[in-house]
């Protein structure tokens, strides 16, 4: 009996042995893991403060005029987001300047002093490692990422990784910015071409459509009248043609920015709508279409420049009659809805193809079907619509079924 | 007999052709300055009922500033502080224009605007209805 009990004690004692030497292990296993997941979380948050670095060097790289406060920032940073004793970020101003300036930061290595201050870190300068990383874009060559460590600690592989990586996105973030300021530069060449260009050729169209009606009028004399018809017809190409130009001088002047929004003053949308519900009404009678308005009695005040808001609800107006087949029907609102004004045109006429409707506020784009209709478009008024309401803070919608009709929606936020 | 005469005044020969033309053949006279500062010069002499008057010029002789000297009147043009001048705009000009004569007309030099192209018939019944008003006696707006 006493052998059994003696028996079990010691077989109790074992397992509780077993037992504590499992638990240990086990919580030894977890204490490694949870050590694994802070080193990784840090390596997210050094990637993380390395993509925020990224992007203000490549501010640096493309904005030479003022480089030394942001430099100095990013190598202070880039000190401690390495651990290292010294940083430095040389850039070459895009201008074609092929000397890099740059500014290097970091802890003068012991034995030479150990003021905080900026630093080069070349070799001989006592750093015991430095690693110089290129900032690269396609062939160029942009800069130069660099870190120097004392000399009783190398660099680590991962800082050599998050170095390369830094390098990589710096140069990315550059190449996103060189683009961007291409693109707007293109965009203010063409938009100040066509304001010069439209300007001049202005002038003389204008005095030909005059001297055309001159002729047509007989005012020169009795005409034929085939050359009354040839008198009308140049008229008529040059009134196209003024048209065409006025509408890419409205929208030469937002893209320059130099907008009417200049000189706001308060405009009663109510009165807009009401006059060029008026000036449609003459072309819907012509082409036997039925247009019927409805809006609020109160005047809608808005803070714009008259003529944008002529030309949002004018052009919208002047699609839908001229988008709309003999015997059509035009309904046109505006509406005093919460949180804005919704002005609305819905029209019974031709309609807009589906693969239209993506490029539908593209400059120069003109449905297939829009061609067939009315030949003499500029493919400019709806662009220049959605470039003025986007001004004012507003947004147009379309929704149309090609043969049904179309419907435009127009809200505008108070001012 | 005339029905009054006319002074053109725009830097662009062809614009004036076509507006003489068109007044020429309803009985109006005109003649023709290139430029403001000719346009003061023709004044004394050609006395003329109604201006019509390119806002803007080759020499840069802005157009309001001829039209200011005529209406305040500068010496030497106070015969003319009554007579009705049409200012010409350029095209879109006048949407852009921080002015309205119906609002505005206390202040402005000029009675009427006409945006280019000019229309014949516009021309007609506007210069038809300033001389109608300055011969009726009453004073020019």
């Amino acid at each position: 009996m006493l052998v059994i009990a003696w028996g079990l004690a010691a077989g109790f004692f074992l397992a509780a042995i077993a037992a504590v030497w499992v638990a240990g292990r086990a919580r030894r296993g977890h204490e490694r893991l949870r050590g694994e997941i802070v080193r990784l979380e840090e390596e997210l948050d050094r990637i993380l403060k390395g993509l925020i670095l990224a992007e203000e060097a490549a501010t640096r790289i493309l904005a030479p005029g003022q480089l030394s406060g942001t430099v100095e920032k990013i190598a202070k940073e880039a000190v401690e987001l390495f651990e290292v004793e010294g940083v430095c970020v040389l850039v070459k101003p895009p201008d074609g300047q092929d000397e890099p300036t740059g500014l290097c930061w970091g802890r003068v290595p012991e034995g030479m002093g150990d003021v905080e201050r900026p630093i080069d870190p070349n070799p001989g300068d006592g750093f015991g490692s430095i690693l110089s990383l290129p900032i690269r874009l396609h062939d160029s060559w942009l800069g130069e990422f660099r870190l120097a460590e004392a000399m009783d600690r190398p660099l680590s592989i991962r800082e050599v990784h998050v170095a390369r990586l830094l390098a990589q996105l710096i140069a990315i973030a550059a190449q996103y910015r060189i683009q961007r300021k291409l693109l707007e530069r293109a965009e203010e060449d063409k938009s100040r071409f066509i304001l010069a260009t439209t300007h001049d050729l202005r002038a003389p169209v204008s005095t030909i459509q005059q001297l055309s009606q001159v002729m047509r009028d007989g005012y020169a004399g009795e005409l034929s009248e085939k050359g009354r018809e040839l008198a009308a017809k140049i008229g008529d190409r040059a009134e196209q043609l003024l048209a065409l130009l006025s509408d890419m001088l409205d929208l030469a002047r937002e893209g320059q920015g130099t907008g009417r929004m200049r000189d706001p003053e308060p405009v009663s949308l109510s009165e807009v709508f009401d006059a060029q519900a008026e000036a449609a009404r003459a072309g819907c009678e012509a082409r036997g279409i039925t247009l019927s308005v409805a809006r609020p009695d109160s005047p809608l005040i808005r803070l714009a420049a008259r003529g944008d808001l002529e030309n949002i609800i004018g052009n919208l107006f002047s699609n839908a009659v001229k988008y709309t087949p003999r015997g059509g029907k035009i309904d046109a609102s505006l509406e005093d809805a919460p949180g804005g004004v919704v002005f609305r045109v819905r029209d019974s006429g031709i309609g807009i193809p589906k693969e239209a409707l993506p490029r539908l506020f593209t400059e120069y784009f003109r449905a297939s079907n829009a061609k067939e209709m009315a030949r003499h478009g500029t493919g400019l008024g709806l662009a220049l619509v959605q470039k003025l309401v986007r001004k004012y803070g507003g947004r147009i919608r379309v929704d149309s079924t090609e043969g049904r009709g179309s419907v435009f929606e127009v809200f505008l936020p108070p001012t | 007999m005339s029905k009054g005469k006319i002074l053109l005044v725009d830097d662009d020969p062809d614009l004036v052709e076509a507006m003489r033309l068109v007044l020429e053949g309803n009985g109006y006279e005109c003649v023709h300055a290139s430029n403001g500062t000719r346009a003061l010069e023709a004044l004394p002499k050609e006395k003329p009922d109604v201006m019509v008057l390119d806002v803007m010029m080759d020499d840069l002789t802005e157009g309001f500033h001829v039209a200011y000297k005529i209406r305040k009147p500068e010496p030497g043009f106070e015969a003319f502080s009554k007579m009705p001048i049409i200012m010409l705009t350029a095209i879109g000009q006048r949407t852009g224009m921080k002015f309205d004569l119906t609002t505005d007309a206390d202040y402005l030099p000029v009675e009427e605007f006409i945006e280019k192209p000019v229309q014949p018939k516009e021309l007609l019944a506007k210069v038809e209805e300033l001389l109608k008003r300055s011969r009726g006696g009453r004073p020019a707006l």
